[in-house]
């Protein structure tokens, strides 16, 4: 396995623990207050130091592990499998920041827009890492 | 997604009639992974041209010696 499908496991799991805990903490904020609560600053920090460590403490951990693989350049197969990734992912975030839009044309709601356009975000990189473990698996 | 290319290769077979190469020094004389030597032999990855007649220089072949079309 090389070192960039490592870390896009790493930075898998990342996402969905970080995405997974900022979507819960708004539909609690949504059960309690009956209507889309306003964007929750705390609970996107806590997120974000999520990501952080997980990708600092992940990546050390590969790198000490295999430091070779870890230093080697990219090659014009990595290359290859992150645009393809990247450029599937960028739809997705297309695809899903445009639904937040229409959402935010139709209801108004800011609220509703910042939670999409999160999850927009979230998804399409989720998407990307997903994607590039794929192509590293499956072929490119 | 993810078709397998349609074409096929010797390398492993090139490579241990090379006095057993291993993958590590052809990836090294090629400019690439270890692991993109090992998609190639697998047949996940076509390399591209440059690459490929790296490949075949190495073994000091004809690149249509290395790589060809399935079915061919």
């Amino acid at each position: 396995m090389t070192f960039k499908e490592k870390s896009a496991w790493i930075m898998s799991v990342a996402l969905v623990l970080a995405g997974g805990f900022y979507a819960w903490s708004v539909v609690v904020l949504w059960q309690v207050a009956g209507v889309v609560p306003p964007p929750n600053v705390l609970g996107l920090a806590i997120a974000v130091i999520i990501i952080i460590a997980f990708a600092i403490f992940g990546h050390a951990v590969a790198a000490l592990g295999n430091p070779m693989d870890a230093d080697a350049p990219e090659d014009e197969r990595d290359r290859l499998v992150v645009w393809r990734a990247g450029n599937l992912g960028g739809l997705v975030l297309g695809a899903l920041s445009m639904s937040g839009l229409f959402h935010f044309a139709f209801l108004g709601n800011g609220n509703l827009l910042f939670h999409s356009l999160i999850a927009a975000l979230t998804l399409s990189q989720l998407a990307e890492y997903v994607l590039t473990i794929w192509y590293y698996r499956r072929g490119v | 997604m993810a078709k397998r290319p349609p074409i096929t290769n010797r390398v492993r077979d090139l490579r241990e009639a090379k006095g057993h190469m291993s993958q590590s020094a052809l990836a090294k004389e090629i400019g690439v992974t270890r692991q993109t030597i090992i998609a190639i032999e697998q047949g996940k990855y076509s390399p591209s041209l440059e690459s490929a007649f790296r490949i075949a220089r190495v073994f000091g072949v004809g690149l249509e010696d290395v790589f060809g079309w399935e079915g061919d």
